[in-house]
């Protein structure tokens, strides 16, 4: 991951979860509705797990596994996330997806 | 040589080793020499515990303990039952208690950072410290004596074991060895050891062939795929196996620095199997890996179970893979029917070692090439049955047209030959397999029950994508005047089957009484499929995933 460092807001958090989850799913971007709950594109325990390393490594916060079911559409997932950052943290932006 | 202990023992060698590479990184190791000792060690306290043709459970995590105590209880005389260490509580705990009753274990084993945790289960940890390796004695063992226990087969609430013998590991590994044009130097992997696939495609293989094996946990697998491929790249590993969702993994998951550190070259055999083979997975693997050295004639698809201890046909080193298209529709209707633009299947290798038939499941007679039909296997690799299940062994085990025909084994998987090669199209008995785990529709069905108390009858199902994955169907059945909305009770079933298997699915409400059974009582799940597929059902609620569909759509 070696983008240049800006702080990951809200927007690009969820701009990045996105395009994770439809990476995982095969689906284009446009295709995913962050209000919608993640398995009804059939989001599985594999592709839930691969998230959470991937949380780990791009936004820098450990997660439960369960996380994909716990906070089960990407707006949920978000607002957790943005929890878990402290406010003044500054995180690695993800890069620009391909 | 008619059993694996003494075939084992004469491969005893400091040369060789197991090495487990552990989450973080590091890595333990013991030879084959080390191994043995321990594993005499383990038998001496086993014989000393009178447990001597006793089963006995194993709840290990992945590594080396686990490989001392099976090859412990291979000496003993001791047949072990490889079983998936629980989650801790309870319901974990009683699922545990059903495999046991089932299989008359009455002692479970584990190591010591697992022992407190499964105090509830009387766990022990062997204490081989006093055992005197050199005290061993081999008790009488022969190609009929019972090796282990596997359980893949059977839902939670009705498990079932495999019986393995020791003249099915010997044969059924001996095709194994057959498959390569010279003899295995290392093998790697990740698949657990409770699984037939990790046990002995991986673990018996290994100490078989007397070769090493790399291997890591399955979680390290999933949450990072690379570190398998890093596995084969820093061992230099020549030969590997893994169902077809661990391959399609690593194409979706390793990225381009992660690509640049890999070398693949060293791999003669990767076989894929335990699970349908996507035309798709192999094709993207090998355009993904081609730049780290890998060669798209390493591909060994192959099809088995356990009840023929693990394989029954693979596609032996160098022959490459056949990939031939087919008219879906015509599968749906158990015809094969060559067609262009069609279905594509993997060949998952020809018929060497065993013998196979194709049988119309129906009427019972043989079917000609290119027909589908069950799979049925004859041969020395055919397990000696389900434990302590005298009628379903019978009835799976002892199949045949007439007396004298021979032991067939009834698979329940569907499929034709075609120019040599067997094709696997699809299964009449009810398990649904996902990323290689068997899942058991009565399980699903209980979890929905569970979700919604007061719904009626439902039925669980597989169908095939058009990418070749397996998806689960959930058919419900509504009471009339059942309080609340229909979404909601949707959202509730597929929350709690989502969450509690950790796999997608399709659900569909419907009234009471369609979701039919037998005169019986028996749930008619195939043609509650066959109702879906043909687009017949008409359900008050549906939850559809997008691939399935569109499957719907073209059968329309």
């Amino acid at each position: 991951m070696s983008a240049a460092s800006a702080p990951m807001s809200p927007d690009a958090l969820r701009r990045w979860l996105i395009e994770r989850v439809a990476a995982y799913l095969g689906l284009p971007p446009a295709d995913i509705d962050p209000t919608v709950k993640l398995r009804t594109y059939g989001l599985d325990s594999v592709h839930a797990l691969g998230l959470c390393v991937d949380v780990e490594e791009t936004v820098g916060v450990l997660v439960e596994p369960t996380m994909p079911w716990d906070h089960p559409t990407i707006d949920d997932m978000t607002a957790h996330l943005a929890d878990l950052l402290p406010e003044d943290r500054t995180v690695q932006a993800p890069p620009d997806p391909e | 040589m008619t059993d694996f202990v003494t075939h084992v023992r004469n491969r005893i060698s400091d040369d060789r080793e197991f090495v487990f590479v552990r989450d973080d990184g590091g890595t333990d190791r013991l030879t084959f020499t080390e191994l043995d000792r321990r594993a005499r060690a383990t038998a001496v306290w086993l014989a000393a515990h009178g447990l001597t043709d006793e089963p006995v459970l194993l709840l290990y995590p992945a590594g080396l303990d686990f490989t001392v105590a099976f090859l412990g209880c291979l000496y003993a005389r001791v047949p072990a039952i490889p079983a998936p260490l629980p989650d801790v509580g309870a319901p974990h705990a009683n699922r545990v208690r059903t495999l046991m009753r089932d299989a008359g274990a009455r002692l479970v084993l584990t190591d010591h950072a697992h022992a407190s945790g499964l105090s509830n289960l009387s766990a022990r940890v062997p204490d081989t410290a006093p055992a005197d390796p050199d005290a061993w004695a081999p008790p009488a063992m022969s190609a009929g004596t019972l090796a282990y226990l596997q359980y893949t087969s059977g839902s939670t609430s009705d498990p079932r074991g495999v019986e393995v013998s020791h003249g099915n590991l010997l044969h059924n590994l001996e095709l194994f060895r057959l498959l390569a044009r010279r003899p295995l130097r290392r093998l790697a992997g990740w698949l657990p050891h409770y699984h037939d696939m990790g046990l002995v495609g991986l673990q018996l293989q290994a100490l078989h062939a007397g070769a090493d094996l790399v291997f890591m946990s399955p979680g390290a697998f999933v949450a990072r795929p690379v570190r398998w491929l890093e596995l084969i790249t820093r061992y230099g590993a020549d030969w590997t196996v893994s169902p077809d969702f661990g391959y399609a993994w690593c194409t979706r998951r390793i990225t381009d620095e992660q690509l640049a550190g890999l070398d693949l070259s060293t791999l003669a055999m990767a076989i894929s199997g335990a699970e349908p083979i996507r035309a798709a997975t192999l094709a993207a693997f090998e355009r993904r890996f081609a730049p780290a050295g890998f060669r798209p004639a390493t591909w060994n698809p192959g099809y088995g179970l356990a009840e023929c201890t693990l394989m029954v046909t693979c596609v032996p080193q160098g022959q490459g893979v056949t990939v031939r298209r087919f008219d879906p529709a015509a599968l749906e209707r158990h015809r094969a029917v060559p067609a262009p633009e069609g279905t594509p299947l993997v060949a998952c290798g020809p018929v060497s070692g065993l013998d196979l038939r194709i049988v119309d499941p129906d009427g019972l007679r043989p079917l000609a090439d290119g027909e589908i039909g069950e799979i049925w296997v004859c041969g020395p690799s055919v397990a000696l049955g389900y434990r302590g299940r005298p009628a379903e062994t019978r009835a799976t085990f002892h199949a045949g047209f007439h007396s004298g025909d021979g032991r067939w084994l009834r698979t329940g998987d569907l499929g034709f030959l075609l120019d040599g090669q067997l094709y696997v199209t699809g299964r009449i008995k009810d398990v649904i397999i996902v990323n290689g785990r068997n899942l058991y529709p009565q399980d699903l069905e209980e979890a929905a029950a569970r979700a919604n108390p007061a719904a009626g009858r439902s039925a669980a199902f597989g169908v095939r994508r058009h990418d070749g994955g397996e998806h689960v169907v959930l058919v419900q059945e509504m009471r009339r005047g059942q309080p609340g909305d229909l979404g909601e009770a949707a959202d509730r079933i597929m929350d709690r089957v989502t969450r509690e298997f950790g796999i997608p699915l399709s659900l569909l409400l419907v009234p009471r009484g369609a979701v039919r059974q037998t005169t019986s009582g028996k749930l008619r799940r195939r043609h509650m499929r066959e109702l879906f597929l043909s687009g017949r059902l008409t359900p008050l609620h549906a939850e559809l995933e997008p691939a399935v569909n569109d499957l719907l759509e073209t059968v329309a």
